[in-house]
């Protein structure tokens, strides 16, 4: 009889359960633990979570996988974690949910990259030459007002997913997840000094294609 | 410490901010039907929570239809002095009523039984007739008792007392009987007491002889007499399924055997039971990963070959591993079976108490002892890796807790020793360690328990 309901469940979408996700992802109620466990005990409930989520997070594995077909695995990945630890959230307020499902996201899409590269890889030291000047901020500021309105945040992302592992993860937790050199050391696994200049080259390398890319498109004009 | 902004990390930053990708239709499905797998248990076990509020539901209208049935029949009837009786005895018990008249030696017998339900008497008549007297007396003696009969088959063998016992009787006045047609008026009367005895005693007195009829004495043995209290032993299973813990839900098994002690509508049960469940130890385990191992030369001697004239060296080499530089975490969970010791003691109250079966609540505290644990899926091996710290996510299970218990029972009896309980219950956990982090909470659970008892009065 279970599973007559469930293939109910699965072939008449959507199904008139009680989806008590809806309640809890519309902005955290008081009780929304015991929601969210309750909720993600039906099948649509998990299908509605997913839908919600599925794209601010694949967009954010893309960013530290560099692409798609490596970020929808990691996103598999992260969205069964977070099923099978949904009981152990504990609400803070508005917003909060999303935030852990994004910390636990990081969290696969590092095991991911470090499966796939190691640090000699990840780390890669070979472009070191490459960078002259960290210290370009007020270059960049008019640089970057130039920038304004001519680059589609499509072609920022690929941008990003152009840079090598290392950088690219360094510049994501750094910048997107306002992580410390000490706390990207620590779940690395290397020097704060790495990280430090696995972001100034990563910096260096975005303002180069940024560059690439506004002088493609003052030719085309 | 706080960041300097970076014109570039903050172009960046808010030019993503929010960005999005829909997944193609093949990972949701693909997520979807991984899902399916994992809320399948879970859902099998609320349809098992689904499914227990009906039982009690059914179990309730049952018990309240068999109760109201019981007391219709009762007040079908008229009461007679015999049932009110009964009634001051508290007990509505069959009574039994041998009726037994002595005249002389006995020519021939005539024994009547007449079986009856609740409220009506069973009769056991030995009639014996003097075959020295007149013979007719003895026809319209045996003449009576068929009417009698006759009386339990139109009443379908359910006679009331009154319909055999004349009220005159049976109220201790004296009377002449004159329930058979062809008595002849000449005849002597029979001489007739009518002491009521119940439970061996007297009810009313020898004073009221000296009645014409057949029935001598009537002994009134009374309702089979309880006790008031009640001691019982028995066997009980009770599962039960956790909420609100570290690993969500939880399945609990209970067992073991209890002693109970009844005094009226009150009892009080304790015992000692076991109950078993499973628990996750979860370890997040930092370590280096193995790459291999070389042979790495410790020392090296040389010998002068004499013969070839060159040296030839001896090398001393050992194994060593290499480990990879860069740390990951793993996360291993180790499955452990807890075994617990429960004592508890529940006091008990029925709203209803029948012959058959009473209804009530139990409500009590239950001291858990740890007695053992049990590693079921293996203790954590990290291979060739190199550990470098293991660190406990979730804590094992504590050694000693406290719970409430709150529940409905119902007992049935299958005979007067011997009867089965069904009780849903819920518990609270005061200190157990099942409870999740964050302190939002203790854990909860709801069970059916279902025992097996003996009882001796």
């Amino acid at each position: 009889m279970a599973s007559f309901f469930l293939n109910n469940l699965i072939t008449k979408q959507p199904f008139d359960f009680p989806v008590f996700i809806n309640k809890e992802v519309a902005g955290m109620s008081k009780d929304g633990r015991s929601g969210l466990i309750s909720g993600v005990d039906s099948y649509s409930s998990a299908a509605s979570l997913y839908d919600r989520y599925a794209p601010t997070l694949l967009g954010l594995c893309k960013r530290y996988c560099g692409n798609i077909a490596d970020a929808e695995d990691v996103l598999h990945d992260g969205f069964i974690k977070i099923l099978q630890n949904l009981g152990r959230f504990t609400p803070r307020g508005n917003g909060s949910l999303e935030g852990w499902m994004k910390r636990i996201m990081v969290n696969t899409a590092l095991n991911h990259i470090r499966s796939k590269v190691r640090e000699k890889n990840l780390f890669d030291h070979s472009t070191l030459h490459e960078v002259c000047n960290t210290d370009m901020s007020e270059e960049d500021d008019l640089f970057l007002k130039e920038m304004t309105g001519k680059i589609t945040r499509e072609e920022l992302m690929s941008i990003i997913c152009a840079l090598p592992p290392g950088y690219r993860t360094v510049f994501n937790l750094y910048v997107f997840e306002c992580y410390t050199h000490k706390e990207i050391a620590e779940a690395l696994g290397c020097s704060e000094n790495t990280s430090k200049s696995q972001l100034s080259k990563a910096r260096s390398l975005l303002r180069k294609q940024l560059n690439h890319v506004l002088n493609k498109t003052t030719v085309d004009q | 410490m706080k960041k300097e902004p970076h014109p570039i990390d903050e172009f960046f930053r808010e030019a993503l901010d929010g960005y999005q990708i829909a997944p193609s239709e093949e990972a949701k499905k693909a997520f979807l039907k991984y899902a399916e797998g994992i809320l399948k248990n879970s859902i099998s076990i609320k349809w098992w929570i689904l499914l227990l509020p009906f039982a009690v539901l059914i179990v309730s209208i049952g018990a309240f239809l068999y109760l109201k049935n019981v007391r219709a029949t009762g007040n079908d009837k008229p009461e007679t002095y015999a049932q009110k009786e009964l009634t001051k005895t508290k007990n509505n018990e069959v009574a039994n009523l041998p009726i037994l008249e002595e005249f002389s030696s006995s020519v021939h017998k005539k024994e009547v039984k007449q079986l009856t339900t609740k409220g009506y008497f069973k009769i056991s008549m030995p009639i014996q007739t003097n075959a020295g007297s007149d013979k007719k007396s003895s026809e319209n003696d045996i003449r009576m008792v068929m009417n009698l009969l006759t009386e339990e088959k139109q009443a379908k063998s359910i006679i009331p007392a009154s319909s055999i016992l004349p009220e005159e009787i049976i109220s201790g006045q004296d009377r002449v009987f004159k329930p058979v047609q062809n008595q002849a008026p000449d005849k002597p009367p029979t001489e007739i007491t009518d002491t009521i005895i119940k439970n061996g005693v007297k009810i009313s007195g020898p004073d009221t002889s000296s009645v014409t009829g057949l029935i001598h004495n009537i002994v009134l043995p009374g309702p089979k007499a309880t006790h008031e209290w009640r001691i019982g032993t028995g066997f009980y299973f009770s599962p039960e399924l956790m909420f609100h813990t570290i690993e969500n839900t939880k399945f609990v098994t209970n067992f073991g055997l209890e002693g109970q002690f009844c005094f009226g509508r009150y009892s009080i049960r304790t015992g000692a039971g076991i109950s078993i469940s499973k628990g996750t130890n979860q370890l997040l385990v930092e370590y280096n990963d193995y790459l291999g191992s070389y042979m790495k030369l410790d020392s090296m001697t040389f010998t002068w070959d004499e013969r070839h004239y060159y040296l030839l060296p001896t090398y001393f080499l050992s194994s060593k591993d290499v480990f990879d530089s860069l740390m990951k975490l793993d996360d291993a969970k180790i499955i452990k079976r807890y075994t617990y010791l429960q004592i508890p003691i529940i006091l008990g109250y029925n709203f209803i108490q029948k012959e058959k079966m009473s209804f009530g609540f139990r409500v009590g505290p239950i001291l858990s002892v740890l007695l053992k644990e049990k590693t079921l899926s293996g203790t954590y091996d990290p291979g060739k890796k190199q550990v470098i710290s293991i660190n406990e996510i979730t804590p094992e299970q504590v050694n000693l807790n406290w719970q409430i218990m709150a529940g409905l029972n119902a007992t049935f009896r299958l005979s007067p020793h011997i009867g089965i309980e069904v009780e849903p219950f819920g518990k609270y956990y005061f200190n157990s360690v099942h409870e999740p982090s964050g302190g939002s909470g203790k854990p909860w659970s709801i069970g059916l328990r279902a025992a097996f008892f003996i009882s001796f009065e």
